[in-house]
């Protein structure tokens, strides 16, 4: 049992380690990304909590979280210098893609607001 | 050819009706018909009716009827004719012409009468047809009547014009290459010949002037006639556009007799009937309704009144109902069709009859005695004995001036239709309720003169029996047009009884047994009203009796229910049910509180990313130094910003379509900038990684 948490420390530890190697840049999008993901789930418990009345917002509310996580999710993969497939592809061309990918997908959620 | 001729019948028809059903009722001309022509013919602010013709019309009537015409209107009326007289114009304008002259007047000094006189002998001259020839005529015999001299130079001429246009039953062609011939036009033609013959004096020949006279007598044989003597003419075979109908033909063809019997030295010969009978016809139609109509009636009665042929007189009542109550008399005016007094008169009523067409016996031939200050001759109705009802009296005119018989036209015999009113008595009204065997009977006596009413009670297995008389002043039963019994449920169901007339009494007996079906096995209160009417009975009744308590039994399964008494249709209109809305009731919401702290629980996060990002190490190093590349990448963040409060907006009060427009302005500027402001920061990195 020592050994179980000892070995779950160690894990940590490691884990830790190696990503404080990470770039800031990336470091800054997971950040985003754990923010999102947290906002999403503050509105899931207010949901159960009072009743999806007005579902459409509760999912407007809850995708536009989801969404933006997502696509900073691509945003990491494509600007990471580690991965071979995006090579080429310059890390301010992927910006632009997530920045405008951002703003057609907060238009559509403002509709669907209501 | 069949369809003009069905065109006609079908014309004649209804002008046939319409003239028949003004009635054999005939008043001479009076007031009414005067104030009926200034309706009518109302005056234009100049002064004219319309055309030429019209005006003259209205002014010709106008002076017939006295009616005033010497208003400041027609001043500008003389004036307009007078430009009429001077200016070269159709035969037909300037006959107009001259004759409103004559009426109104006017001032004779500005006007040209030679230059008229001999535009009208030329257009005499060669004039081609008949009414050319009537115009001018017509025309220079007004300017004679003026007191100016005119010569007519080929009177023989002019009248063999005129008469080779003839046909041999008495009618008329137009001109020579026309086929038809009508009598509207003889009435024309007789009028023209009138003209020359008063023109030219004692030149024409009296020979030419006797065969017109057969010719008139021709004509007369086409006289039409109606039962009560009234006689007019009508056209068959005319084209449809020629077609003028009964009133302008018999008004032509008066105008064109009494014209010429009025030159003709010798008497024509046409009976004193035929006259009397235009007249009537004339009469007949009462107040016209067109100013063409009254134009024609008016002129025609005109010419009537004066002509040397035999003047015609009118018998008249001014009143057809009379009572026996009140003791009226029996009053007949006679006049002429103007209503003007007739010469000394004998009035002998010859006859009286009953609608089936039976003499009253009792009455034998009285003369009516003669009132002087009121010119109305009358005659007492009370000591003849006459009973209340519809009678045709027979009437004969004589004139007591034996050399005066011939001048004047009175006819053979004049029917009227009269009533004779008078209160009718109700005797022995009983009523009564007997047992179906009639052991018993409780027998009410009715006095409908008195307000009371009866209640009486009666079970299904008893009858009603409901008797009266009714007798008529003189004394004899009397046999009403209505008499109905009627009984009326509180439901409002109703039943209607008409009584048996037997000798002289009425009987009406209902036996309930019978009538339990019918009465839809309703047991309760009836009313009982009775209704007696007719044209002559003075007193009509209609008016509750009492009420009786009908005891019925009860209705089986299959009885039929009452029918469906009808609502008041005005109830629909009245207020309706009120409707309570049922409005879906509102989601429970969460309390405001708990929202608003869940809220600020969102904003949480996003301090706690602001947090680690300075926690990180974020810094704006990569951010651009130079001037351009800065205002580029300001202009950026600006851009990226500008959108989203452009969709925060959005979600506050715009609409999608708004958006869309300001998105794709503010979407070009960011692109342009962004592209700059990256390629710049890649150029960059990409010389940092080289370097």
């Amino acid at each position: 049992m020592a050994k179980g948490t000892n070995d779950a420390q160690l894990l940590v530890q490691s884990l830790r380690k190696a990503y404080a190697a990470t770039p800031t840049s990336l470091k800054i999008i997971d950040l985003y990304v754990v923010y999102a993901v947290a906002t999403a789930l503050i509105q899931v418990a207010y949901m159960a909590m009072v009743g999806s009345f007005p579902f459409n917002s509760f999912l407007s509310g809850v995708l536009s979280c989801v969404g933006t996580a997502v696509l900073a999710v691509c945003l990491r993969i494509q600007v990471n210098k580690d991965n071979k497939e995006f090579k080429d592809l310059p890390p301010e061309r992927a910006f632009a893609d997530f920045v405008l990918c951002n703003l057609v997908l907060h238009l559509v959620i403002m509709n669907f607001l209501g | 050819m069949a369809k003009p001729l069905v065109l006609h019948l079908l014309l004649l028809l209804i002008c046939g009706s319409a003239l028949l059903s003004s009635g054999s009722v005939i008043h001479p001309i009076s007031d009414a018909h005067r104030s009926a022509a200034t309706e009518l013919f109302v005056p234009a602010a100049d002064g004219s009716f319309g055309s030429l013709e019209e005006t003259y019309e209205a002014l010709r009537t106008f002076q017939i009827l006295g009616v005033d015409r010497s208003s400041a209107k027609f001043e500008g009326t003389c004036k307009t004719v007078s430009e009429k007289l001077s200016s070269p114009t159709t035969t037909k304008d300037l006959y107009h012409a001259l004759k409103i002259t004559a009426i109104l007047g006017c001032r004779t000094e500005s006007i040209e009468f030679d230059g008229i006189t001999s535009r009208l002998q030329t257009a005499v001259k060669d004039a081609s047809s008949l009414l050319e020839l009537y115009y001018s005529l017509g025309g220079l015999l007004t300017v004679k009547e003026q007191g100016k001299d005119v010569i007519l130079s080929d009177a023989d001429g002019t009248f063999q014009a005129i008469k080779a246009l003839s046909q041999s039953d008495g009618r008329w062609r137009y001109d020579k290459d026309s086929t038809g011939s009508s009598a509207f036009a003889a009435g024309i033609a007789l009028e023209a010949l009138a003209s020359v013959v008063s023109l030219a004096g004692s030149d024409i020949d009296q020979s030419k002037i006797a065969v017109v006279r057969k010719d008139i007598t021709k004509l007369f044989d086409r006289i039409k006639r109606y039962d009560d003597g009234t006689l007019y003419f009508d056209e068959k075979n005319v084209d449809p556009d020629q077609y003028k109908g009964p009133l302008a033909t018999s008004a032509s063809i008066t105008s064109g007799v009494t014209a010429f019997a009025a030159v003709s030295s010798e008497k024509l010969n046409i009976g004193g009937e035929k006259i009397l009978g235009l007249a009537k016809f004339f009469l007949s139609i009462g107040i016209p309704g067109t100013a063409k109509d009254f134009f024609y009636q008016i002129n025609s009665l005109a010419s009537l009144e004066n002509n040397r042929i035999s003047i015609p007189l009118v018998l008249s009542l001014p009143a057809t109902v009379l009572s026996l109550t009140a003791k009226d008399q029996l009053k007949v005016e006679v006049t002429t069709v103007f209503g003007s007094h007739a010469p000394s008169l004998a009035v002998s009523l010859l006859k009286v009859l009953t609608p089936d067409s039976k003499e009253v016996t009792s009455f034998e031939k009285k003369e009516l005695e003669y009132d002087p200050e009121n010119r109305i001759h009358f005659l007492d109705l009370s000591p003849l004995k006459i009973d209340v009802g519809k009678y045709s009296l027979i009437f004969k005119v004589s004139v007591n001036d034996p050399e005066g018989a011939d001048l004047y036209a009175t006819g053979d015999q004049i029917i009227v239709t009269a009533f004779l009113t008078g209160f009718i008595k109700v005797d022995k009204a009983e009523i009564a309720v007997s047992d179906s065997d009639a052991a018993s009977e409780s027998v009410q006596k009715l006095d409908l003169s008195k307000d009371s009413l009866i209640s009486l009670s009666a079970n299904h297995l008893q009858k009603l029996r409901l008797s009266l008389q009714l007798t008529t002043p003189l004394g004899h039963s009397f046999k009403p047009h209505q008499m109905v019994v009627k009984l009326r449920h509180e439901s409002k169901v109703e039943h209607l009884f008409v009584p048996e007339t037997s000798s002289r009494q009425y009987k009406l007996v209902l036996n309930f047994l019978g009538l339990v079906e019918k009465f839809y096995y309703l047991s309760g209160r009836y009313e009982i009203e009775l209704a007696v009417g007719d044209a002559v009975m003075e007193n009509s009744i209609l008016r509750s009796i009492g009420s009786i308590e009908l005891d019925l039994p009860e209705a089986p399964e299959k009885a039929a229910k009452p029918p469906a008494q009808p609502v008041d249709p005005l109830s629909r209109f009245g207020p309706k049910e009120e409707i309570s809305h049922i409005f879906r009731a509102p989601e429970k919401r969460p309390p405001q509180e708990l929202s608003l702290g869940f809220m600020g629980l969102t904003i949480l996060p996003l301090l706690a990313f602001l947090i680690g990002l300075l926690r990180i190490g974020v810094n704006f190093k990569g951010f651009p130094t130079s001037a351009v590349p800065a205002t580029f990448a300001i202009l950026f963040h600006g851009g990226i910003g500008a959108v989203l409060l452009l969709y925060v907006l959005f979600w506050l009060k715009l609409d999608l379509f708004t958006t869309l427009k300001a998105l794709g302005f503010l979407g070009v500027f960011l692109l342009f900038v962004g592209h700059r402001t990256l390629s710049y920061l890649a150029s960059t990195s990409a010389k940092q990684k080289t370097a």
